[in-house]
Order: structure tokens, then sequence, then C-alpha cells
């Protein structure tokens, strides 16, 4: 790859990385899921940037071209990456459905204890 | 001084009944709250047992946001300052009298009750909570020019201010992020050595995937830490300006 070319992925990766710390620092993204970012950052900068390391990795996966190579990895990366993403919003909806059903209850339960006192304070008075 | 003792408890029926009535038996004169994080075991009964104010959360939702239900609860209800403690009885109540009092004689902000800080050593640890420490530690000294020997521990005693300022923010555990967040914002940190007893029931919340991944987060989030620190105190001064 060209140096433009490298300069090119660091600059997006960094781009990337500062909107994720400004994300995390906001509350609007997990610090677990940017560490998983910024590991990626860490492994794939160097992959671009070395020759002899691009075309190791392209010979480990059994590419013709290192782009296939690069490619290969990203959508595996990107699909293990979506199962994941998929499992903790299953989580969260199943927590949000216990939270829905928790207030639920506990109304039902406010309203029948304000009936009864409504009733005993009623009956004091009669 | 009006001091709540709060206690987070994850799945521990074998061991918090107990640390409740031993708590209660050396603090009485301190009101003591537990949060239940969605245990699957009969943890709240317990509780519920021993007449403790209990905080029941609907369904899991980890350490820190059980941590930050007793924050809010010791807010709204207007203590002075919240000491934790762990539900797994490795935190020998024992050591809280000696721990408030110091804590009230010192007038720090906030009170680590600290393993390491009588040896200044980490020997008789597992290779890797060895390393962790001393990762850590390292790293409040290079950030706060002080070093804390102690960075996980679950007992601290928390002044009310830095309770306000710990729930202007996120944390992930109120480990060695939160303490280098209140020591920049200009809150005092002592430690107080204390002995912990090995857990005997339950499990802990650190996995073996954790060791690897937890170290890494807490990087990243000491740095956004300090990001976040800085522009909150800008905001302060400006405000006060």
């Amino acid at each position: 790859m060209t140096i433009q070319g490298v300069l090119t992925v660091v600059l997006i990766a960094v781009a990337y990385l500062l909107w994720m710390i400004n994300l995390v620092r906001r509350g609007r993204l997990y610090v677990g899921y940017a560490v998983i970012w910024f590991g990626l950052a860490i492994i794939t900068i160097p992959i671009v940037a070395i020759p002899a390391l691009l075309f190791f990795v392209t010979d480990i996966v059994g590419a013709l071209f290192p782009v296939s190579a690069l490619t290969l990895l990203a959508f595996g990366f990107l699909f293990g990456m979506q199962i994941y993403l998929l499992s903790q919003m299953t989580i969260m909806s199943r927590r949000i459905a216990q939270i829905a059903q928790y207030i639920a209850i506990k109304e039902s339960d406010d309203t029948r204890l304000q009936a009864l006192a409504a009733d005993a304070a009623q009956d004091a008075g009669a | 001084m009006k001091i709540l003792i709060g206690i987070p408890a994850y799945n521990e029926e074998a061991t918090i009944a107990s640390v409740l009535e031993h708590t209660r038996r050396v603090v009485p004169e301190h009101d003591i709250v537990v949060v239940n994080d969605g245990s699957g075991d009969k943890t709240a009964d317990e509780v519920r047992k021993t007449g403790v104010r209990l905080l029941n959360l609907p369904c899991n939702l980890g350490y820190s946001n059980a941590i930050n239900t007793i924050l809010r609860y010791a807010l709204q209800n207007e203590y002075d300052t919240v000491v934790f403690i762990d539900a797994d009885g490795q935190h020998n109540p024992d050591y809280l009298p000696d721990f408030i009092a110091h804590y009230e004689t010192s007038g720090c902000d906030v009170l680590i009750g600290s393993r390491y800080v009588a040896t200044r050593s980490y020997t008789n640890n597992p290779l890797g909570r060895r390393l962790g420490m001393m990762l850590f530690s390292g790293i409040t000294r290079l950030l706060l020019k002080k070093r804390i020997y102690d960075t996980t521990s679950g007992m601290k005693a928390i002044k009310k201010e830095a309770v306000r300022a710990l729930l202007a923010w996120h944390f992930l555990d109120y480990h060695t992020e939160a303490i280098v967040y209140l020591a920049r914002l200009g809150f005092s940190i002592e430690e107080h050595p204390i002995t912990v007893r090995e857990r005997e029931y339950g499990t802990s919340m650190y996995s073996f995937l954790s060791h690897i991944q937890y170290p890494l987060t807490m990087l990243l989030l000491l740095v956004i830490t300090l990001i976040q620190s800085s522009l909150y105190e800008n905001r302060r001064k400006g405000g006060a300006a």
C-alpha cells in the first residue's frame, strides 16, 4: 500500500476512535464495546502499514491478494460483531421486559393497598 | 454524622444474613441498605428475614449499577457518608468501627479499606491479581503523584460531596477510574489498612476472560476519565467565575 493509502487508513481510524472516546465520555457508548474497536485498530494499523506483515497475513488466510485477505477478515469481524451485538440487544430487551413487568405488578399492588387504606379509613369514619 | 452502610449483593444467600447480623451488632447506630442485583438465589429472602432495608433490582444490572443505586439512595435520604462493604463476607464488619473512626478524624473525602497499604506489597496473591494491582497502583502514582495501593477494594467510605460528583458521570465499577476522577476533582483520598478473608461461597464477578479484558477496558476508561475530569473542572471554574 502507498504511504498515502496508509495515511488515509490511519486518519480514518483515528477519527473513528476519537468519536468513540467522546461517545463513551458522554455515556452513549459502553466502554467495553469501544475497547473491541480499539483492539481492532491496534491490530489492523500495523498490518496495513507494514508490507511484510500484510503479505504474511495474506498467506495465512490463503488469499491471492492482500486486499482480498483484508476484505475477508473484515467481513468475518463484522459478522462476529453483529452476532455479539444482537445478543446484547436480546439481553437488554429481556431486562426491559422484566422491569416493565415489575412496574406493572408494583402499580397494581400500590392501587390495591390504596383501596384497602381508603376502605379502612371509611370504616373508621363510619 | 449520618452514615449509611451500603452492601451490593448478587447471589450471596450463603453469607448475606451473617454479614448483616454482624454489621448490625458492631455498628448499631448506622443505617444499612442492601441492593439485591437481580439474584437468582434466595439473597432477597435472606435480607428480608433480617429486617434490613432492601432495594430489590428486578433484574441483574451489574456491580456498577448496584453501587449507583446505593449512591442515589444515600443522596436522596440525605446521608453525610456512604460506607461500602461486600456481601460475601470477605470484609470483616469488626473493622467498621475503627474504619469509620479513622474516616471521621482524618477529614478525608474518600477512605479506602486497603489490603496492601500496611505491607506495601502484593505477594501472597495470584499472579494475575498481583500484576493488575501493580499496574493500577502505578497508574495512580503517575496520574495523581500519589500511590493508592489498593485501587479495587470494595470497602470505601465516601463523603456526600464526592457522592454527588460520582453520580454526575458513569463508571465501570467505581474502582480505579472513580479514584482518579475524584482525586483530579480535588477530593482527598486516603487508605486504611484492613485484611480480607478469601471468598468461601458464591462466585467472583471477575471471570478468567475479564482478567484480560478488564485491564484494557480500564486503561481506556482512565484516558476518558482524565478528559472528563478536566472538562468537569473547567465547567465548575467557569460556573464559579
